[in-house]
């Protein structure tokens, strides 16, 4: 609360200033080759929230901007962008901001991710220089040109998802590819509406139908983003595609699994029209080279539209973009499939963004900017198996509670059990998954300056609505249905959020060659989830950057320095499977009076529905985020270095509660009954459960068949917050510059990533299909801290080292560079934690339940197999009692052996006697090689190899002493290579 | 380091077979015919305490690289002699004797005998015989292996049974019978029950049972030469689709059925209404077992019957102290099954494959069988020939002249003749089982 007290503080001083004169800069952007004026360059003075487009002839000019340093940073597509550093004390006109043609005869080329120097919170950026010559035909590969990044395993993205997680690994504790936010142009790629694979499982967004032909740039956020940043716990991946004037340009890249085709052109539509930029891209993954049948395909289309209104009197931008894909996952026509028989998943996305934003240049705002984003997806899972039986299969479509007899489905299509005849059929079944995410914006900047005090103040507020249009799963039979309730997406009400946000930055000279820059802000969620018991939530998130800064003189052993840190915080929303859980259903067989000759056969159903099931205490996931780092150039080395430690609070857990269900269980009709079965004809008491028989013919009176009253326990899913999530690492990128003799930098960059999270709360679990001694079903339930297995988390620790060495030569327009990838350090314990007392034991053998007689509390390195025991176990005819496990157990093994043969069913053993050891797995490496050479200025062609030395050395398995080989394991990528060829007309 | 072991020890007979075939061929006159030199082996049975060896008892010696086998009778001192040229070796054999009402088996092997220049014929192999005891309860039949679907689709394993038969001229009780098979469920899968390269469970008599077992839930007797069927799975009459399956409609059948255990709908559909509910067996899971369906191999299980003795079989899977885990996962229960209480077992190998380990203990079964899945191949045992044709009323209806048997003997075709047949049952299974094409439940 302290730190949220200073950020108001820091908010209202920041406010109170009062505003000094002002002054104008105006000047052209030329070719710096040709000195043509360059049209359509924008000129942005992203500290004073000022900017410019140039006309025809290159001009522009910026008004009403505070005198001091600023930094004019001039950009345009097919041009280098480039940064100019300049102090205003009086209005300047005549300037000439020389722009070089983006190509490899430049001297500076970029093929790595750039640490974006004028963002306070850690962001990487990574150009269309760096996606060429990596070849990146997935947004997901880009990620490993960042510090320790490593590169994508496998050679093809065919029939897995691409999820990103930062700082973090999709697997661990508090969800973090969900966590992950991704944009396209400002378009928010949500998945808060979507019914993925993992119903009880939250997913973030998958990037394949991104179109990476279209990209010009990715940008990734590590750090703590500006409070206009919302709903989002693990950084963001913000991707633009190409905008502005450019020349027709084709690409063919061709790796051996995957295909891709992308050309682009920039429409000139004449200085009152504006610019048109169009890109299309098609792609083919397939994922086996020897059957390539199974694919993801990809269709992308880019429409960029952009112009400038009212351009000599506050001049107004607009931005309107259109990005789509028509694609998805197929194995329709792979011959090794059998007949008719396909899995399709349609990666249908249409995005569109619209985007004004207005110079007003006020005393009271600098500009203000409206804007409106749309998302959708259309993932329709269309699956074709074959199946058969050899008697009727029965199928359960009832959602009201009570025992129903099975019905042929032509005598009651819509009867709660209905029988699927013997034979051979095909099921059809499709979910239908349409999520959809809409959000307005509006925003307004207003930059002062108070004395040499810049300050900057960002208002904004932003709605956004997620929902889902899909229908949920249904099948084109419902003959052929399986056992299924129809739960239609397109039912559920849309969640929106509606949040507001103020953030400050000050920026204060200290002297002439130091400054202190701050940014303070605090975003508010309001979320509106209706027809739902969460009602209203609100949140808050403050954040917090500050940076020091620090220009020596080119002559200095310092060149520049800078000192950073940061605290914030950062608020997920939730997902519809965690709002909306789906209504579960308990299907209990109770009645199977046998198969007839012709395959027919009759059964009965106990059909339980639990109502979705709210968690009145849930709360809203969010991750505390802290991060300090500096830059520094020191005697021509650039250094960058990052420390961080993120706490994940909340996490949605997904979670069994345990209740008695009692039921009666009929047997067959015994030898001899007076009714034939060819005569027999069942019913049951919807309410009773008592299963009477009737004869046909009736000549027999109706007969009743004995029942046993039998108790079970039933589980249902909720979701719950989970335990703290600990994750703590150091980046740094160590760039030595050029080795001028051999036109060779070498780049070392690396990562230490550290994750610790041991879950806590109290999960139940039963053996709910066993019998005891007594032949009852089983009557207990354990309540075991961080759930029923071995471990309760785990705990991570990895550093990675790349060293990249990157020969340029300017005069043959050729680049090439050679990354050599290790892993040096690579650990993962297992760990069974509770904060109120010991969760597991080490057995002295096996097949023991109880702790041994020696060291029974190490359980770690032990070399030993290890029980796991629940906190408390309750009996179904009590489950409000709970009893001491531990204590209870071993009594019983003494004095109660009934009991404790019962009991040792909640026990969880370890399956082997390392796995609790630490698993250190030994060093290893890969090498890639990338060269791009451009052929005249309208050519450029590409190779890439990865893992081109096809390592198959061995690593070292700590965890139980033996060696793997890396040949095609997970440890390092596969070797696959990939050829280029870019023309530009 | 054990497979590579195996792989030398081939390499090297292989190598000493070449060897001695181009030392044989350097040899050659170009003008006269090769003359072959052969070697005396003898081979001495070492029986257990308190047997004495017998005249007559069968010996093979198997050349392990050509696999042709010879067979010669011991002498009164237990020795049989053979004559064979130089190569490597391995002896077999399995005696059984009838002492009083009991038969006893005697099963011994003993592999690596090489035979070269240096071979001293005064030399004697000696092969140690396990002593076990035969049961008047047998498996006839075991199929496990599946058929093919009728629309070209793959597989269709839900068909398993198992054929038990009373072999004897006692009536046999089944109380207490239950159904069991090993860790590990295939042949050819991890098998951490070796230490140094033996089960270490042979030593202490033992057998580990995996997942759960079945038993019947009422007293069974069955007649003499009278059969039960056991479907493991499917019930049903399963040719109305599958037409290569097997029809269980059968009032006589049993079924493992015990749909509040074992609840997976696929693997238990209800059986034929004509199997009365009495013939429903009562699965009895372990704890911590989650599985839905006992999966019986469908390429290389060990199977086994069993009689719990002093205990029902519902008390026996409870017990806690007769646990035993699978050696890699302790979460795979299993219950130790004394050795003493194996009424009969049948060891499964997958077929060609090299990783194949031995589960069941020679006194259970001395030997394996291989099964070609999936194609309705079943196992089936072999005729006890001499016992067979030994019963007067058998004149005139055995039908001979069956490959497949060693005896020569059809026993389901001479069965539908009206024969009384006695299997052989050596507790050896690669000598008293073979593979038939067609289950013999199949119509």
């Amino acid at each position: 609360m302290r730190v949220f007290r200073l950020v108001v503080i820091f908010l209202i001083w920041s406010t109170s200033q009062t505003v000094f004169c002002q002054y104008s800069i105006s000047g052209k952007a030329l070719d710096s080759k040709t000195g043509n004026p360059v049209e359509y360059a924008s000129v942005v003075l992203a500290d004073r929230g000022l900017w410019a487009i140039s006309n025809e002839q290159g001009e522009f000019t910026i008004k009403n901007i505070s005198p001091g340093q600023i930094n004019v940073v001039v950009s345009c597509l097919g041009y280098a962008k480039r940064e100019f550093p300049l102090k205003v004390t009086k209005t300047m006109q005549g300037l000439e901001f020389r722009l070089q043609e983006d190509n490899l005869s430049l001297k500076e080329v970029t093929v790595t991710a750039k640490r974006k120097r004028d963002e306070i919170a850690t962001t990487y950026v990574i150009d269309r220089n760096g996606l060429d010559h990596l070849q990146v035909l997935n947004v997901a590969d880009a990620l490993s040109l960042l510090p320790g990044g490593q590169s994508t395993r496998s050679p093809h993205f065919a029939s897995s998802e691409q999820l990103i997680a930062l700082r973090s690994a999709s697997g661990e504790s508090g969800n973090p590819t969900f966590g992950t936010a991704i944009e396209v142009d400002g378009v928010r790629l949500s998945n808060n509406g979507s019914y993925n694979s993992g119903i009880t499982t939250v997913y973030g967004v998958d990037t394949r139908s991104i179109a990476s032909g279209t990209i010009e740039s990715v940008e990734v956020v590590t750090g703590i983003p500006g409070v206009e940043y919302g709903d989002m716990t693990s950084g963001m991946v913000k991707v633009n595609t190409r905008k502005g004037k450019s020349p027709l340009s084709a690409e063919v890249s061709i790796k051996p699994n995957t295909k891709l085709y992308a050309a682009n052109k920039g429409f000139d539509l004449g200085q009152a029209a504006g610019v048109l930029n169009v890109s299309l891209e098609h792609t083919k993954s397939i994922s086996d080279l020897a059957s390539p049948y199974t694919s993801y395909d990809r269709n992308g289309l880019s429409v960029y539209y952009s112009n400038t209104v009212n351009k000599h009197h506050q001049p107004i931008r607009i931005e309107s973009g259109m990005t789509g894909n028509i694609g998805g996952y197929n194995t329709q026509d792979d011959p090794d499939a059998f007949t008719d028989t396909y899995t399709k998943k349609k990666d249908n996305t249409l995005r569109a963004n619209i985007k004004a934003n207005w110079l007003l240049q006020r005393s009271w705002i600098t500009n203000l900017e409206a804007s409106a984003t749309m998302s959708y997806a259309d993932n329709l899972l269309t699956e074709k198996t074959n199946k058969s039986g050899s008697s009727s299969v029965a199928a359960i479509h009832g959602r009201e509670e009570g025992y129903f007899v099975a019905n042929n489905y032509d005598e009651n299509p819509t009867a709660p059990v209905v029988l699927i005849p013997a034979g051979y059929w095909y099921q059809l079944a499709y979910t239908d998954n349409k999520p959809l995410n809409v959000n307005a914006t509006i925003k307004a900047r207003w930059a002062h300056l108070v004395g040499n005090v810049n300050s900057n103040l960002l208002v904004g507020t932003d709605f956004t609505s997620s929902g889902n249009l899909g229908k949920g799963t249904y099948y084109d039979e419902l003959r052929y249905a399986p056992t299924w309730r129809e739960y239609r997406f397109d039912e559920i009400p849309f969640m929106n959020n509606l949040a507001a946000y103020v953030e400050a930055k000050t920026e204060l000279s200290l002297s002439k060659q130091s400054a202190l820059q701050a940014v303070a802000g605090i975003r508010s969620d309001q979320t509106f989830v209706r027809q739902s018991a969460y009602g209203t939530v609100s949140s808050l998130s403050p954040r917090f950057n500050a940076k020091y800064a620090y220009k020596g003189n080119r002559d200095q052993w310092i060149e520049h320095f800078a000192l950073r840190a940061g605290w914030g915080k950062a608020v997920k929303l939730p997902s519809f499977a965690v709002l909306y859980p789906m209504p579960s259903y308990s299907d209990k067989l109770i009645f199977a009076p046998g198969t007839m000759a012709d395959g027919t056969s009759v059964a009965a159903y106990h059909i339980r529905p639990f109502a979705a099931k709210y968690n009145p205490n849930l709360q809203w996931q969010y991750n505390q985020q802290a991060e300090i780092g500096f830059e520094a150039k020191i005697k021509g080395v650039n250094i960058s270095v990052s420390f961080f430690k993120n706490k994940m609070m909340n996490g949605y857990n997904s979670v069994n509660e345990y209740s008695p269900f009692a039921f009666k269980f009929t047997d067959s009709p015994s030898e001899g009954f007076p009714i034939p079965s060819e005569n027999r004809q069942y019913s049951i008491d919807q309410t009773t459960g008592i299963v009477t028989v009737h004869d046909k013919t009736g000549q027999v009176s109706d007969q009743t068949l004995a029942y046993k009253e039998r108790n079970q326990f039933k589980s249902d899913n909720t979701y719950i917050n989970g335990s703290p999530a600990v994750r703590k690492g150091i980046e740094w990128v160590v760039d030595f510059g050029e080795i001028k003799p051999l036109r060779t930098s070498v780049r070392v960059d690396g990562n230490y990533y550290h994750y610790r999270a041991a879950e806590q709360s109290l999960m139940q679990y039963s053996p709910t299909t066993q019998e005891m001694a007594d032949g009852n079903l089983y009557k207990y339930v354990g309540f075991y801290v961080g759930g029923y297995g071995d471990s309760n988390g785990y705990e991570t620790k990895q550093l990675n080292a790349n060293v990249t060495f990157i020969t340029h030569i300017p005069a043959i327009r050729l680049i090439v560079s050679l990354k050599l990838e290790s892993t040096l350090y690579n650990s993962r314990q297992n760990l069974s934690e509770y904060s109120g007392g010991q969760r597991s034991f080490a057995v002295a053998d096996k097949s023991d339940y109880v702790p041994a007689p020696d060291n029974p509390y190490k359980i770690y390195n032990s070399d030993r197999f290890v029980a796991t025991y629940p906190l408390y176990y309750a009996s179904i005819d009590d489950l409000g009692t709970k009893i001491p496990f531990a204590e209870k157990f071993l009594w019983a093994k003494e004095n109660d052996p009934a009991l404790y043969n019962e009991l040792a069913s909640l026990v969880m053993k370890s399956n082997t006697d390392y796995y609790f050891n630490e698993n250190k797995v030994s060093g290893y490496y890969s090498a890639n090689i990338s060269v791009t050479k451009e052929i005249g200025k309208h050519a450029s062609l590409s190779f890439n190899a990865t893992n081109f030395t096809n390592t198959i050395g061995l690593v070292t398995i700590g965890w139980n002493h033996t060696q793997q080989t890396l040949f095609r394991s997970s440890y390092i990528p596969q070797f696959y290579y990939g050829l280029s060829l870019k023309i530009k007309v | 380091m054990k497979q590579a072991k195996v792989r030398w020890s081939k390499l090297l007979m292989c190598v000493i077979a070449l060897a001695f075939t181009f030392a044989g061929y350097s040899c050659v006159d170009d003008n006269k015919l090769p003359e072959v030199q052969t070697y005396q082996v003898k081979v001495q049975l070492a029986y257990t305490e308190g047997y004495a060896p017998r005249e007559g008892v069968s010996v093979k010696l198997k050349n392990a690289v050509t696999n042709t086998i010879s067979e010669q009778f011991t002498d009164a001192t237990g020795t049989a002699a053979f004559e064979a040229i130089a190569g490597v070796y391995e002896v077999s054999v399995s005696e059984t004797r009838t002492i009083g009402l009991n038969k006893i088996v005697f099963n011994g092997t003993k592999s690596g005998i090489i035979v070269t220049t240096a071979w001293d014929a005064a030399a004697t192999a000696t092969v140690p015989l396990v002593e076990s005891k035969t049961n008047q309860l047998v498996i006839k039949e075991l199929y496990n292996g599946g058929c093919q679907k009728d629309d070209g689709s793959g597989s269709f394993t839900g068909d398993q049974y198992v054929i038990l038969y009373n072999n004897s001229d006692q009536p046999a009780s089944l109380e207490n019978l239950a159904f069991g098979y090993l860790f590990p469920n295939t042949s050819q899968g991890s098998n951490n029950f070796y230490v140094n390269g033996t089960l270490y469970y042979e030593a202490q008599g033992w057998l580990p049972a995996g997942y759960a077992i079945w038993a019947f839930r009422e007293n069974v007797t069955l007649a003499p030469g009278e059969q039960l069927v056991v479907a493991i799975q499917g019930a049903v009459n399963n040719t109305l689709t599958y037409s290569n399956s097997i029809n269980f409609a059968n009032p006589a059948y049993y079924a493992m059925y015990d749909p509040e255990i074992f609840a997976h709908a696929t693997a238990y559909p209800a059986p034929a209404e004509v199997i009365p509910a009495s013939h429903y067996l009562k699965a009895y899971k372990f704890a911590n077992v989650t599985s839905t369906a006992w999966a019986l191999s469908v390429t290389s299980p060990a199977f086994i019957i069993f009689r719990t003795e002093g205990i029902t079989p519902g008390e026996f899977a409870v017990d806690m102290d007769r646990i035993v885990l699978n050696g890699t996962s302790a979460s795979q229960a299993g219950r130790k099954v004394p050795v003493e209480w194996v009424v009969d077992g049948i060891e499964i190998y997958a077929k060609g494959n090299a990783a194949n380990k031995k589960r069941l203990t020679s006194t259970i079964d001395g030997g394996y069988m291989e099964l070609t899945n999936a194609q309705g191949h079943t196992l089936y045992r072999n005729v006890d020939k001499e016992a067979t044709e030994a019963i007067a009323s058998n004149a005139g209806k055995l039908v001979e002249g069956y490959a497949a048997d060693p005896s020569g003997i059809d026993a389901e075709a001479s069965i539908k003749n009206g024969a009384y047949i006695i299997y052989k049952d050596t507790n050896n299974s690669t000598n008293d089982f073979h593979e038939r094409s067609k289950a013999s439940l199949r119509n």
